[in-house]
This record gives structure tokens, C-alpha cells and sequence, in this order.
């Protein structure tokens, strides 16, 4: 059987009831994924490595707590999400991203257009570790990690309405923030 | 790196060193969050429904009867315990809510509005099914916490009337005998023993001084009326009697007639 073609959701029933060893189609599976998203919460490497072991070995011991008929990919990015938290606590706020990223969300939220290049980096950085967790975290899950309204709701356990009003007051905010620093 | 966490992992996996944790814990889990909300909800119900019952069949809604003197009466024998109980257990449930997979599919100002629509309809519902005089029937020990301990209750008294003297009344209250001083009302001079009576009035040391009293239909109060016929096991009935037949006074009855 060819398990590159078997959905998540397969693949972690066959891990739980037949072979313990499918479980490394997961973690190839998600590794890029998840350390895109945990990069942004940590400092270096070594400590994303960290936080990405801690993630796949709570995913494992997990598994039987997964319900099979709903999305796998929303249940990993819900602990990878409580783990980066608990990273955060740790060690002071964190904010960490690319700087394809900054591009990214200039495209698509349009929020810091005016700001020249070079500082870009550092005023935004600066803008997100203002804004609270529950704007920040929407807007990352939505604009850098290209989740849905539903994905976000399952992943942050919030109303799925409340999203998109978390993502648009969170946008608004950014941008005001953004406007003093112009 | 990445080759090596994936190995990592994988080798701990392998070597057993990281296992997966029992189904039945995640079952066991579900269960007692599942249960513990339905039985958190079917307490709710239960309080609210003892509250409307509170209100119904005790002296409380009655004092609101001798018009604005009776209001503090009311206030002070209000069931704040009960309701208080009720507050603990919405928010019981609440936290509960939140611990589950579902809560947050809907706000949580959708779910409590759901939650206390169902629990206020239920437990009124309830108040007019015979629950609550089977459980003062058979568990009586439940309720008196709720119903028996009126602690800011002074400005108001019912009980039935154990004996008529000369300046006052001796009733037999749910809070035990007491002494009910009258002689700055004119009382309708029908009142006789086991009548039941309400009096609004100030309390001074052990004595009540009533400022109004009326005889009430006992079946206006149902739960006062049954508890009433429970004369208190700490005192001696015909003692009592003969007692205050011989016009001795009444404290003195008291101490005299307490069994040993």
C-alpha cells in the first residue's frame, strides 16, 4: 500500500491500531509545515528543534486523543500553537519572522507600505510584540500561514466569527500603531 | 538536522522510551467531563427549582403582604444561600463548558444564554412536579441548610401558635420555640392554638416585639406548614404544655423542658 497517498486522518489510525512506524509519514509531512509556523516564536535553531521534538512526541502520546473525523492538521497546529506559548512564557515575548514574511503581510494586509525596507524588520517586530495574543495569534495563523477561518477556530478553540473580528481589529491596530511610527 | 530529529523521535518511539497514551484514558477523560457537566446542569436545575420553591412555600413572599413594613422582612429572608449555591454551580458549569471539545464552535454568550434558558424552563417545570415535597419527605436533612437558616431574619416570625399569654404568643417557629410579644397590637382575639400565624416586628435580645400580625391558610406555605409539625427533639412537648399552663414564664420553659 502506497501510504503517500492515505489523508492524515488514515494514517493516524494506522498508527494507533497497527504500525507505531507510519508515524514518521507525519512527522515528514508536517515538519516544514510546523517549523515555518514555530520559527516565528523562537529564538534560534537550536531551540526551534526543541520546541519542534516537544511538539511530535506530545502529538505521538496523543494520538488516541485525536478524533479521527476531524482535521489532523488543526490538532497538530493546536499543540505546536500551546507549545510555542509555553516557549513565549519562558522566554519573553518572541517575535521572529522572515523577512519574505514582512513582504507577505504588506501584500496581503497592506499595513506597512510607507515603511522603508531596512526597518522594516525591526518597527514590525515591535508592532506584533505589542499587539495581544489574541490578535497576534490570528493574524500569524491567517496571513502567514495561510489557515482558514475554520482551521484558526480549531486551532485557537475560538468561535469562528470571533476570528475574523480578532483578525480585522488586529490588522486595525498593527496599522495604527504602524501610522506613529511613519 | 531535520533527518536527525525525525530519527530521534522515531527511535524513541521504537525503543519504547515514548508510548501512546491508553485509549481509556482519553475515554476515562471524556466520560467524567461529560458526566460531571450533565450532573452540573441537572444541580442547577435543582437549585433554580428550589429557589421558586423557597419563594412559594415559605414565609418569604408573604411578608411582602403587610405592604411596605413587611419589605425588610422579605429582604432578610430571601434565599440567599440557595442562591448563592445556584451562582457557584452556573459557573461550575460554565468551567465545564469551556473544557470541552464543542465550546467554542458557538460564543460563549450563545451557550450561556442556551444554558440558563434550559435550566430556568426545566427548573420551573420542576417546581410543579411533587419533587420538592419528596425530597422534604425523605431527605429533609438536604434541604434545612437552605430553608432552616435564615440569618438575617429580625424583622419577621411564623410558626404555629402553642400557646396564648397574657401580653404575647408562643409559637413554634422553624427555627425553634420562641416568645412573640403583642401587647402593642390589637390581635384579632379569635386566634387559638395551632393557628398559623406571620408577624412583622423588631427582635430584642431573645423576645420578638410584633408592630402586625395575620393568621395565614397553612397550605400557603407548605414547606413551613410540615416543618412545623415537627415540634423540636430538644424539648419536651407536655412539659412545655404544663409549663406555660401554669403560667411560668417562658424562657424559663425552656430551660426547664430541654431533654437531657
Amino acid at each position: 500500500m502506497n501510504f503517500k497517498d492515505l489523508s492524515d486522518e488514515e494514517i493516524v489510525r494506522i498508527v494507533r491500531e497497527k504500525n507505531k512506524e507510519l508515524y514518521a509519514e507525519i512527522i515528514k509531512r508536517y515538519r516544514l509545515k510546523l517549523s515555518h509556523y514555530l520559527k516565528k516564536f523562537t529564538k534560534n535553531n537550536d531551540e526551534l528543534d526543541d520546541v519542534m521534538q516537544a511538539v511530535f512526541l506530545k502529538t505521538y502520546q496523543n494520538l488516541y486523543g485525536f478524533d479521527i473525523d476531524k482535521k489532523f492538521s488543526s490538532w497538530i497546529y493546536r499543540i505546536a500553537h500551546n507549545e510555542a506559548i509555553n516557549n513565549i512564557k519562558k522566554n519573553k515575548n518572541i517575535i521572529n519572522l522572515e523577512f519574505i514574511e514582512y513582504k507577505i503581510l504588506d501584500q496581503k494586509a497592506g499595513i506597512f507600505s510607507k515603511i522603508e525596507k531596512k526597518c522594516i524588520k525591526e518597527v514590525v517586530n515591535e508592532a506584533l510584540l505589542k499587539l495581544k495574543n489574541k490578535y497576534r495569534d490570528p493574524l500569524i495563523l491567517f496571513y502567514l500561514e495561510d489557515k482558514t477561518y475554520e482551521e484558526i477556530s480549531d486551532i485557537l478553540r475560538i468561535n469562528k466569527n470571533t476570528v475574523g473580528i480578532l483578525i480585522m481589529r488586529g490588522k486595525k491596530q498593527l496599522k495604527e500603531y504602524l501610522k506613529g511610527k511613519i | 538536522m531535520k533527518e536527525d530529529l525525525e530519527n530521534k523521535i522515531m527511535k524513541d518511539i521504537k525503543n519504547g522510551r515514548v508510548k501512546l497514551r491508553s485509549k481509556y484514558i482519553f475515554l476515562a477523560e471524556k466520560l467524567s467531563l461529560g458526566s460531571g457537566l450533565i450532573l452540573a446542569v441537572l444541580l442547577a436545575i435543582l437549585f433554580f427549582n428550589l429557589i421558586l420553591f423557597y419563594i412559594k412555600e415559605t414565609d418569604n413572599l408573604i411578608y411582602l403582604t403587610f405592604g411596605p413594613n413587611g419589605f425588610l422582612a422579605f429582604l432578610e429572608s430571601f434565599p440567599y444561600l440557595l442562591i448563592v449555591t445556584f451562582i457557584a454551580i452556573i459557573f461550575f458549569v460554565g468551567f465545564l463548558i469551556k473544557k470541552t471539545d464543542f465550546s467554542y464552535k458557538k460564543s460563549f454568550g450563545q451557550w450561556s444564554i442556551w444554558l440558563i434558558s434550559f435550566i430556568i424552563i426545566a427548573g420551573t417545570f420542576l417546581t410543579f412536579t411533587n419533587i420538592n415535597n419528596e425530597i422534604h419527605k425523605h431527605h429533609r436533612i438536604f434541604m434545612h441548610p437552605f430553608f432552616e437558616n435564615k440569618p438575617f431574619l429580625k424583622n419577621g416570625i411564623t410558626g404555629t401558635i402553642i400557646q396564648k399569654t397574657d401580653n404575647g404568643l408562643i409559637l413554634n417557629t422553624d427555627r425553634g420555640i420562641k416568645y412573640i410579644n403583642i401587647e402593642n397590637i390589637n390581635i384579632d382575639p379569635n386566634f387559638k392554638e395551632r393557628d398559623f400565624v406571620i408577624a412583622i416586628g423588631d427582635k430584642q435580645a431573645q423576645d420578638f416585639f410584633a408592630n402586625d400580625i395575620k393568621r395565614v391558610a397553612p397550605d400557603k406555605m407548605i414547606f413551613m406548614k410540615r416543618e412545623l409539625e415537627h415540634f423540636p427533639e430538644d424539648l419536651d412537648r407536655d412539659c412545655m404544655k404544663n409549663c406555660f399552663d401554669q403560667d411560668n414564664f417562658f424562657h424559663d420553659c425552656m430551660n426547664k423542658c430541654k431533654k437531657e
